[in-house]
């Protein structure tokens, strides 16, 4: 085997902890990238610095207020665990957590920028012709929208996956349940001899990335093709 | 040029003007007196208070500054290795020690101090854990140990595994394994892990944890402490009187203060 269990483990987790992290973040940035870009409102300065904060935060500053927050002693995570027996602290599900509120700056920019370049005439001519504000959104918005929703993915995608320090602050580095790759590589480096069992994750991680990365290149290419519509297609060629 | 031309860049270069002298402020720390370049100390994570107490004397009585580093044991073994400019090198056990000495990196070493295994349970102790056994039960979830490679982490798996506890409490998914010992306690001291297994002497420094059992000592291998005199420090006087500093009377007053003891067959320097 290329890898050892503990490897695979770490890995088949950092993939489970980056997927649910962008799947269940991709909601909430899809309508507020659309909400930062097409409407004003008092208080968007706010939200938008709260938004980018994870940003300009160190992580483990993050991962510190997430475990204040949802461990066992904070306002949502005492909540939680009695109401619903729900656990984040020491749980993949912390680790999903630290994931995608780092990563989430990185996934609504793109989707903002992809919005705002949307012409709103098109959404106008939509509702003349009769459609309601929620069809004209999945029907014109969201379609065009889509190369910013998947290079925003990407992103958070990636971000994800080399994330450290807030998983270890509230996730803990628990094997097989919390410790991610980025964990393992760091457990590993800390012992006397580690480096050389560290190569075999670092060429994963790259093996990784960069699938990931071609992947959402074919992507980009296939949504640009069907974007421009068949008339395009034949003129290009 | 109207105020409003103004403001963008006014703040802007306020702002530099501020981080400037915030970090002009911070470079002024040099602690007075301290003429010679420092010693580093790379001290097991357990060891964190009594070193820097001892530091803070042997600077006060020859005027070298020391910094003490800390960390778990294999971690600090591990920079060691990879070149980290320590001085001096206190691990939590003899493993480390023999790993930097067969590394090459090692001058000199001695048995300085030894301490205590033991459970302990944030103070409301909401699980009703009284003795290993405990352990099992439901109302215990997570079990805060230190890593498997760091020393207090390789006691406490192996008075689990005499107790025969370790092996059905990793299968149940309770063990939860800090970066050092110091983490582990703090797992428990925030109420995340309902026990955990850490030193006597982290029970003193840790007023939200309580301890509840005490491991026979036959349970786990000798706890030692050895004090190694690095490579990079044995060309340095300052560096020997300091090694020789804490093997004395003066330091053994901080170590009792603590809880630590000497270990009966390790030499008192005069």
């Amino acid at each position: 085997m290329f890898l050892t269990l503990a490897e695979w483990q770490a890995v088949r987790l950092t993939l489970l902890v980056a997927i649910v992290a962008v799947l269940a973040s991709l909601p909430l940035a899809v309508a507020l990238g659309w909400l930062l870009a097409k409407r004003n409102f008092p208080g968007k300065f706010l939200v938008d610095t709260i938004i980018n904060l994870p940003l300009v935060l160190p992580p483990v500053v993050t991962g510190y207020l997430l475990l204040v927050t949802f461990g066992r002693q904070g306002y949502i995570g005492s909540f939680l665990e009695r109401a619903f027996d729900v656990r984040y602290v020491f749980d993949w599900k912390g680790a999903a957590l630290a994931s995608a509120v780092v990563a989430f700056p990185l996934f609504v920019r793109p989707i903002r920028l992809a919005f705002s370049a949307i012409d709103d005439r098109l959404v106008q001519a939509a509702r003349t012709l009769g459609a309601r504000p929620l069809d004209a959104f999945w029907s014109i918005l969201l379609p065009l929208a889509r190369p910013g929703i998947l290079s925003g993915s990407l992103l958070a995608f990636a971000r994800s996956m080399g994330e450290f320090g807030a998983t270890i602050m509230i996730a803990g580095n628990i094997p097989g349940e919390t410790r991610t790759m980025s964990l393992l590589i760091y457990t590993q480096l800390d012992t006397p001899g580690g480096m050389e069992q560290s190569v075999r994750l670092v060429v994963a991680s790259i093996v990784i990335a960069a699938v990931a990365l071609a992947a959402g290149e074919l992507l980009e290419r296939y949504g640009r093709r069907r974007l421009q519509g068949p008339e395009f297609q034949k003129a290009a060629a | 040029m109207n105020a409003f031309m103004l403001r963008p860049r006014y703040f802007v270069w306020s702002t530099v003007a501020l981080f400037a002298l915030l970090f002009c402020a911070c470079t002024q720390q040099q602690p007075p007196g301290a003429t010679k370049e420092p010693l580093i100390v790379s001290a097991a994570a357990s060891t964190k208070e009594i070193m820097e107490a001892v530091a803070t004397q042997f600077q006060s009585e020859t005027g070298t500054e020391v910094k003490v580093n800390v960390g778990p044991s294999s971690g600090l073994a591990a920079q060691i290795e990879a070149g980290a400019p320590a001085d001096l090198f206190l691990s939590a056990n003899q493993q480390w020690a023999d790993e930097v000495l067969k590394a090459g990196y090692a001058d000199a070493m001695t048995r300085l101090l030894t301490n205590q295994l033991v459970l302990v349970v944030p103070n409301a102790n909401l699980a009703g854990v009284k003795q290993p056994q405990d352990l099992l039960s439901a109302k215990v979830k997570k079990i805060a140990l230190a890593g498997e490679k760091v020393p207090a982490g390789i006691y406490a798996d192996q008075a689990l595994t005499k107790l025969d506890l370790l092996k059905p409490l990793t299968d149940m998914g309770k063990i939860v394994r800090g970066q050092d010992v110091r983490t582990a306690l703090t797992y428990v001291e925030r109420g995340e892990a309902e026990a955990g297994i850490v030193y006597s002497t982290d029970v003193s420094i840790a007023p939200a944890v309580t301890q509840v059992y005490q491991f026979d000592p036959k349970l786990h291998d000798e706890i030692v402490y050895m004090l190694v005199l690095l490579k990079h420090g044995s060309q340095n006087p300052a560096a020997k009187q300091l090694f020789e500093f804490l093997q004395s009377p003066k330091a053994d007053a901080v170590y009792t203060k603590f809880g630590f003891s000497r270990l009966p067959d390790s030499r008192s320097a005069p």
